[in-house]
């Protein structure tokens, strides 16, 4: 995913790039077009007076280059393709004769110059008008001008002559070469001033962008007080900024309100549950009531205190209140100390992969979730073996496998299990140790360590629980450094 | 042992008094803040017993206003709610030890006897004058190893003048001590109990261990 101010950098150069670009063509076709039009323009003008005109001669040498054009150069055939009239600078490799058309007009390069050229066929009928005037004003005539200067001979026009001119653009194409080498530089110059104001505009308009940024990122999730800095921001921001705040003040207020809910709770639940205790304590210990009868209720009382405390260890693991105590702990005592007070004659544990391995973790808890794993194996067991393995992978996790072979449940992955009060028993059958919060307090108690906790069902109907934890020491390295 | 018991549930609260006096404490009980700060202001206690979540006063706001009054009153408060933050900030305002409900009685017994234990300077949980030896866990009086019956307020007048040996206890403070504030003051019964005690305790050729000292009161010590 591109991060924002690349967006930005692409757009604002790709912008600024593009417009450079589109303005330097724009220049360069404009003056491109402004002096080809000019040289266009000039050469039909000669050629068309020209073709109108017995006085080829005369009137060529009248046209003197004008702007744009070094030089011109004109020859006229016959309709025999014989010259009558060359020009002292046509050169001989010019083409002649190029079509038959009205008029064509042609671009070429000879030796290193530029020509435009244009190629008419006159007009038979306007010519003969013109010669008949052409001749008549000719007879009145001597070879020279009232001013002394030498009168050209007339060229006499006839049908399908044809009238080359060559124009001669080499430094008009010069200049517009030097005109383009020029805007290149231009633009690359402007280019890289643009190239820099772009970069200080992204920084300067991403800057509150990124401000809120690191003020989102920097915000912990314990610690739900934190609050964002308004400072200089700006409306569009402003808007994000207030309606995140609203979020963590609703979120502030929903834990307050889920802490004190869960010591409502306890209140409510355990209070009432204390005077029965103490009640019964004090009635027994007076002898008010036969041992029997309380023991009974004492066994009672402590079904439901465990209850109790299980719903609001869940409640308090849920909503991330439960402070963890947290020290190293060998694996090894963890996994035995469970299974010696949960375990009964009936039942094996199968021991693989077991090394004195070490997490750190709360042990009161961690307890727990090896006393509810094995309490749940041992209770929903079809088998008299219990399964417990341990590996570990080259990422530094653990890997944590406990299995039972179990009927009745159709295999695959069985999150349920993990639900609060979820028990596969339908009619929830008054168990005295399985109420279905065990397993719900082991995935939570995994989850508050940072570890990961799956449940499965194999084809074979083998029940497995995996809990993979992040990192662990392993004290066979620690002992033995060689 | 005279306790005051600040609890606003009235079946915990009648469980727990009825208990405590069976086991010869004398008992005052409150049903909320103000009522528990009134009876602490104006009564000297052995331990007071305050729950946390009180109506009017919080239970924590009456532990800072009672240290705040310089009375030095073991306390000890009784909690539904176990968290950690919890336990630290009663603890924090002048608690002397915590207890979270439902809690085993056995277990409140013996945190009240350390507390009362503590509140008189002493840390030998067995108390003894002569050949006189009172052991308040065990609830058992011997003189020379001979095993004495003791109704439960004269274990409790032993007691409190043994902890307070070689000192007069005035008729008041016996008073105030082993009875509540629902007894009458005015009748002789201390008298009555005082000579009981004294006759009990007195075996064989035994030295008299408790004496009157008239317009004062009474004192355990030797002769």
């Amino acid at each position: 995913m591109k991060r924002l101010s690349q967006r930005l950098w692409w757009a604002l150069m790709g912008s600024v790039g593009v417009a450079i670009c589109l303005t330097a063509l724009i220049a360069a076709l404009s003056v491109r077009s402004y002096a080809t039009n000019g040289v266009d323009e000039e050469i039909h003008r000669i050629a068309e007076r020209m073709s109108r005109s017995p006085w080829i001669p005369f009137r060529f040498i009248r046209y003197r280059p004008r702007q744009h054009i070094d030089d011109y150069a004109l020859l006229i055939l016959n309709q025999n393709q014989e010259i009558v009239f060359q020009s002292e600078n046509w050169e001989p490799s010019f083409p002649q004769q190029l079509s038959a058309q009205q008029h064509i007009d042609y671009f070429i390069t000879a030796d290193g110059r530029h020509f435009k050229c244009t190629q008419w066929s006159i007009d038979p009928d306007e010519n003969s008008r013109w010669r008949r005037r052409g001749r008549g004003r000719g007879r009145d005539r001597n070879n020279e001008d009232e001013r002394g200067h030498e009168r050209h001979d007339r060229v006499a026009y006839d049908k399908n002559m044809s009238l080359i001119l060559y124009a001669e653009v080499t430094t008009l194409d010069q200049d517009l070469r030097s005109l383009y080498e020029m805007l290149a530089v231009v633009g690359a110059v402007v280019m890289l001033f643009a190239l820099l104001i772009a970069r200080h505009l992204r920084d300067t308009l991403l800057a509150p962008v990124n401000a809120l940024s690191s003020d989102i990122a920097a915000l912990q999730a314990h610690d739900i007080e934190a609050r964002l800095e308004t400072g200089d921001m700006p409306q569009e921001l402003l808007l994000i900024h207030n309606r995140i705040n609203e979020l963590l003040d609703r979120l502030a207020h929903s834990r307050q309100r889920e802490r004190r809910s869960i010591g409502d709770i306890a209140h409510e639940l355990r209070t009432p549950l204390a005077a029965l205790r103490s009640e019964l304590e004090f009635a027994s210990s007076a002898g008010d009531i036969p041992e029997e009868r309380g023991q009974f209720m004492q066994e009672q009382v402590s079904t439901l205190q465990q209850r109790i405390d299980s719903l609001l260890l869940l409640m308090r693991l849920e909503s991330e209140q439960e402070q963890l105590q947290q020290q190293s702990l060998s694996l090894v005592e963890l996994i035995n100390d469970a299974w010696s007070r949960q375990h009964d004659d009936t039942h094996q544990l199968h021991m693989d992969g077991i090394t004195d391995q070490s997490i750190d973790c709360d042990p009161r808890l961690m307890a727990m979730v090896f006393d509810n794993l094995f309490s749940n194996a041992i209770a929903y067991s079809s088998s008299p073996e219990i399964g417990l393995s341990l590996s570990s992978n080259t990422g530094g996790t653990l890997q944590i496998h406990c299995s039972n072979a179990c009927d009745g449940m159709q295999p695959g992955p069985c999150p349920q299990v993990f639900e609060a009060f979820w028990r596969d028993d339908q009619a929830r059958s008054l168990n005295k140790r399985h109420y279905g919060l065990g397993l719900a307090l082991v995935e939570r108690i995994i989850m508050a360590h940072g570890a990961m906790i799956s449940a499965r069902i194999s084809d074979e109907h083998v029940f497995h629980i995996s809990i993979t934890w992040p990192a662990y020491v392993d004290d066979t390295d620690l002992a033995d450094p060689s | 042992m005279r306790l005051l018991l600040v609890e606003d549930y009235e079946p915990l609260r009648q469980s727990l008094s009825r208990g405590l006096r069976s086991e010869g404490y004398a008992v005052d009980t409150a049903a909320d803040g103000d009522e528990g700060w009134w009876y602490l202001e104006h009564n000297d206690y052995d331990t007071a017993i305050l729950d946390r979540m009180l109506p009017s006063l919080d239970g924590v706001e009456l532990i800072r206003r009672l240290r705040d009054a310089g009375k030095t009153t073991p306390v000890l408060m009784l909690t539904a709610r176990d968290a950690v933050e919890d336990r630290v900030s009663g603890l924090d305002a002048g608690a002397d030890d915590y207890m979270c409900k439902p809690f085993a009685v056995p277990e409140l017994l013996a945190r009240l006897r350390s507390l009362v234990r503590r509140g008189h300077g002493q840390a030998d949980p067995v108390l003894s004058l002569d050949t006189l030896v009172l052991d308040p866990s065990a609830k058992t009086v011997t003189r020379d190893g001979q095993q004495i019956e003791l109704s439960p307020r004269e274990f409790q007048l032993l007691e409190f003048l043994l902890r307070r040996q070689d000192a007069v206890v005035s008729r008041t403070e016996l008073w105030e001590h082993l009875y509540d504030f629902e007894q009458d003051p005015m009748s002789n019964v201390l008298d009555v109990l005082v000579g009981r005690v004294r006759k009990k305790i007195h075996i064989g050729d035994g030295l008299e261990l408790i004496h009157t000292r008239r317009g004062q009161g009474y004192i355990a010590a030797l002769p």
